[in-house]
């Protein structure tokens, strides 16, 4: 889940801020949740409190960088965390977090057979499937009918839609999403392909309305832009109440995803209790009420019965065939420096 | 000498929520061409009111200001050749004394030749040429106090208006500026038109003076006038010490002189200018350094020393005369002679036309 | 009590402000010195070993085909920044002056109330006003409704994510802080001093050059020093209003602790700007001496 609305992230921040440091002392029946703003289902948790009769207090972070901050630091006191794809690998490799053996739990039969043992957790020893979504290009189909079939129309832009773009403005995605127009790999150290990377978004630039992470709903509604980098949750959120020209658009070349996941950080207070809540993730009824909520998709095809409609057709949800569904790596420093140099060069 | 400022009516009413307030009250004045003019009166009179007025810096609610025949009414500050010197001085703290001197000819656009010159001649007249460069807050009082006047008289103003400017300085400095004041304005034969409460100064320094209360000009003429020939009560009471007796008049004659019967003993023959009836209840001013007291065995009304307070080079007695109480001054001498003290009995007289019938009961 | 006693109650009673002075403003400060001189960390952080990288890539730039050129785009970001920083103060000024000598010239009731009016921006976050003002500058926003809605839509420029909406947000800001100090610094002003340059034939406008301003001088420098400070470091104005399209300091330092996870680059920045604004910083602290022998 890559970010989330600024105002969200104040109010996060905020909540952080009175929110006391979670005790350290593991109570009996307690766990602690350390998640995105907006994200986990109030409904979700209440239900876990319910069946299981533990407490689940809930604090928020802003960016994955933030979550690793904090496990770096050390004792954590968080029972439950819910990082992406790319942080779980670098957290897996610097011993953040409990092996806990997700693939002997009683619900793990519920997972999908193809998203059992990811690239990011190969053994499934850490992590149980939580949430994924992908983050592509939307656009205004009544200001833009032809719509987008490839990055080609994004990086050589039609005369209606010049100077009515908005983009990120971290580099989140940014360099993948030319990568996959040039067919190159991810996490790129090639001087001669990031120089064309360089220059597709230099040429692009005067084109470019916004360069901003946030506010994407507000300036296609207010026809400040036509076209917008967004992601496939909030894309489905926007058209169902009220955007409902906006148009998802999977671009043949491949689109960029991103696959957040229940990890236990090292030391947790509560390590029994936050296994509990690992097997009552997978099942399918109670994953089914978080998607219904965030309105992204999971990795329980067990859970369609108990999905909201709307939520169960909505084309943003789903990666067509023959589209390339690619999840970003956390680069090598190497690769991340340059990637950081290319688009402090792009901005600036 | 002819008319330089008329003060037409001038009336100043100042509207607030929580009523209005008159300050000035039609005043009418003349102040002739360089003449040394005083407005005095106490705090509240509307004097300073009448100065701000004739400044610019306030609006009159009624009638104008002349100067030279021109109404000046509706002219900003900047516009009239009147230049302040103000209680505080009000010098530039950024500036040198130079440059606080120079900054009204600045303003008139002199040449820059004119202007140095003027302001070397104005430091001059009030000796602080050698401290013309330092800044006005390393100077004492009444060093500011001649710049300010420097200032003010640089520009060559038709006017200087000064507002209480010695009330800041100590009683010796007070003093000496009074002479030094008298000496520019001879001088400089510029009109002043001055604003105190402090009586002595206005007596010493006046041409003439106007004497103001509760907005009104209570009585205006020269210090002579004003001192021995009070208008009325107030005036009587506000310069100088003066005794106010009750009495009856027993006799007029066609010079203005009055015979009043104050008691039994005391009849005063006192000068007046209204027209008296025989009979009729008068109030007489006596001042006390007029009465002249007498031994026991002498001619004159009959007291009891209740007080003698010693002042330097006199004393003030405090007698005792039937109901009420009359004070004297007198010299040490005499008091040796009478053998006054506390308690003692003494006759005293008021000589004739000394005292005066004064307005108002 | 003994003098020794005496003095060690004064300095045991001063422990909670050297505490705060050391603890909360210094070492801060020492700390991003300190990652300034340090390596990149792998996933942001930092490497805790002697370097002066960050520095160097300020100035030179080793291309991705390994050309190293000097590299200019820093000094124009600062350059931007300044250009932006200055232009708000100027305007902050030019609009700030005025309201500031109206208010100091009220009644003290009422001042105390015209002032509260001025700072009651302040009590709602700076996210929201800013989002205030996309909502009155945008397409479909208050002046284009107004506009359309007297017939008068084709006057309307939309100046949202442009340069001077950047400008128009940062004033908005800021302007607070400019007329602040200059209404405590004309407070003090004597009035009788205008009125002593107004009898001396002063103009108005002369009694604003020759005296308002010369006496004022320390209010209008702490103003300047106010808003322009924080507005060469605003990050989020330029991000939210200006569509993030001009980089300026604070967004080069935001990006290179967030997503860039370059924080000894961040640093370096940061520590360059400090520089820079303590040696503009001194200009007014200059001025103030010299004036300071008048006071």
């Amino acid at each position: 889940m890559p970010a989330r609305s600024s105002l969200a992230v104040a109010a996060a921040a905020l909540l952080s801020a009175c929110a006391a440091i979670p005790s350290a002392w593991a109570d009996a029946g307690q766990i602690h949740v350390y998640t995105w703003a907006d994200y986990t289902s109030p409904e979700l948790l209440a239900k876990f409190e319910k069946e299981t009769g533990i407490k689940t207090t809930v604090d928020t972070f802003d960016s994955n960088d933030t979550l690793l901050a904090k496990l770096q630091a050390g004792k954590s006191g968080y029972d439950i965390i819910l990082p992406s794809q790319n942080y779980v690998s670098i957290m897996i490799e610097q011993g953040l977090l409990e092996k806990v053996d997700v693939s002997s739990m009683p619900n793990y039969k519920n997972v999908d057979e193809k998203w059992r043992k990811p690239e990011w957790d190969p053994s499934q020893s850490y992590t149980v499937p939580w949430q994924w979504g992908t983050t592509s290009i939307v656009y205004m189909a009544d200001k833009f009918p032809q719509g987008f079939k490839s990055y080609k129309d994004l990086f050589e832009p039609a005369d209606g839609i010049k100077g009515k773009i908005q983009l990120f403005r971290s580099q989140d995605g940014m360099l993948e999403i030319a990568e996959m127009y040039l067919d190159a790999p991810f996490c790129n150290e090639d001087g001669a392909t990031l120089k064309k990377i360089q220059k597709l978004y230099l040429d692009l630039k005067p084109h470019v309305k916004i360069f901003d992470d946030t506010g994407m709903g507000d300036h296609l509604g207010a026809g400040e832009t036509t076209v917008a980098l967004w992601y496939s949750g909030n894309a489905y959120q926007a058209r169902v109440s009220n955007l409902p020209n906006m148009k998802y658009a999977f671009p043949k070349e491949g689109v960029m995803g991103w696959f957040d996941s229940v990890a236990i950080p090292k030391g947790a207070p509560n390590l029994e209790n936050a296994k509990k809540f690992m097997n009552f993730v997978m099942d399918p009824e109670n994953i089914a009420i978080e998607s219904n909520y965030a309105g992204d998709s999971n990795a329980y095809s067990a859970s369609k019965p108990f999905l909201d409609p709307k939520v169960a057709a909505a084309e943003e949800l789903k990666v067509p065939e023959g589209v390339p569904l690619k999840f970003a790596r956390q680069c090598p420093p190497k690769a991340a420096k340059l990637a950081s140099q290319v688009w402090t060069s792009v901005l600036k | 000498m002819s008319v330089q400022i008329r003060i037409e009516r001038v009336g100043k009413t100042y509207f607030g929520a929580k009523g209005d307030h008159v300050a000035l009250n039609a005043v009418s004045l003349d102040v002739e061409r360089g003449e040394f003019f005083t407005l005095l009166g106490p705090s509240g009179c509307g004097k300073t009111t009448l100065l701000r007025i004739l400044a610019g810096f306030e609006t009159a609610t009624s009638g104008r200001v002349l100067v030279d025949g021109v109404d000046v009414s509706a002219l900003p500050p900047e516009a009239r050749s009147i230049n302040t010197v103000f209680q505080h001085y009000a010098l530039f703290p950024h500036m040198t004394i130079a440059e606080n001197v120079a900054f009204g000819l600045k303003r008139l656009r002199r040449p820059a030749a004119d202007v140095a010159s003027r302001t070397r001649e104005m430091l001059e007249l009030v000796q602080m040429t050698a401290l013309a460069e330092r800044r006005p807050t390393q100077l004492s009082g009444g060093q500011q106090q001649r710049v300010a006047l420097a200032r003010a008289l640089a520009p060559r103003p038709d006017v200087i208006l000064l507002d209480e400017p010695l009330s800041a300085l100590d009683l010796k400095l007070r003093q000496a500026m009074r002479f030094e004041l008298k000496r520019l304005q001879r001088e400089t034969g510029v009109t002043f038109i001055f604003v105190t409460h402090d009586q002595d100064e206005a007596l010493s320094m006046s041409d003439r003076i106007a004497v103001l209360a509760h907005g009104d000009v209570q009585q205006l003429g020269t210090p002579e006038d004003i001192y021995s020939r009070p208008a009325n009560r107030f005036v009587a009471q506000f310069i100088g010490d003066a005794n106010l007796l009750k009495g009856e008049v027993i006799g007029v004659d066609a010079a203005g002189q009055a015979r009043c019967r104050i008691n039994e003993e005391l009849i005063v023959l006192a000068s007046c200018d209204d027209a008296l009836v025989v009979g009729q209840e008068a109030l007489v001013s006596a001042r006390p350094e007029q009465i002249r007291l007498l031994a026991p065995s002498d001619e004159g009304a009959a007291g009891e020393v209740r007080n003698v307070a010693f002042m330097g080079d006199s004393s003030l007695v405090e007698l005792a005369v039937g109901e009420g109480v009359i004070r004297v001054q007198t010299s040490g001498e005499t008091l040796r002679e009478l053998g006054l003290a506390p308690g003692s009995a003494v006759r005293f007289q008021i000589p004739p036309l000394a005292a005066r019938i004064v307005a108002g009961q | 009590m003994s003098s020794a006693r005496a003095r060690t109650n004064r300095v045991l009673g001063l422990a909670p402000v050297w505490l705060l002075i050391g603890g909360l403003l210094l070492a801060p400060l020492l700390l991003v010195v300190a990652i300034a001189f340090t390596e990149q960390g792998a996933y942001g952080g930092v490497d805790w070993t002697f370097s002066g990288a960050a520095f160097v890539s300020l100035l030179y730039n080793v291309d991705f085909d390994g050309t190293a050129s000097v590299e200019w785009s820093y000094v124009q970001i600062f350059l931007t920044s300044a250009a932006l920083a200055g232009a708000t103060t100027a305007i902050c000024l030019l609009v700030g002056f005025p309201v500031a000598y109206f208010i100091s010239r009220q009644p003290p009731s009422r001042r105390s109330v015209l002032m509260l009016l001025v700072a009651i921006p302040f009590w709602t976050d700076l996210l929201v006003r800013i989002y205030a003002w996309m909502i009155i500058l945008g397409n479909d926003g208050l002046i284009a409704s107004a506009l359309s809605a007297l017939g008068a839509g084709w006057l309307y420029r939309n100046i949202l994510f442009t340069p001077k909406a950047i400008l128009l947000g940062m004033t908005y800001n800021y302007l607070p802080l400019m007329i602040l100090p200059l209404c405590s610094s004309l407070e003090k002003l004597d009035g009788r001093l205008i009125e002593a340059a107004a009898d001396l034939y002063a103009s108005r406008w002369s009694r604003m050059k020759d005296v308002i301003i010369p006496l004022t001088a320390p209010g209008i420098a702490a103003g300047c020093m106010l808003v322009f400070i924080p507005a060469v470091g605003d990050f989020v104005t330029p991000t939210i209003i200006g569509g993030g399209k001009t980089l300026l300091f604070g967004n080069l330092v935001a990006l290179q602790f967030g997503s860039a996870h370059n924080w000894p680059f961040g640093a370096a920045i940061a520590v360059v700007m400090l520089l820079l604004i303590g040696c503009a910083g001194t200009l007014p602290l200059l001025i103030r001496r010299r004036l300071g022998r008048v006071a």
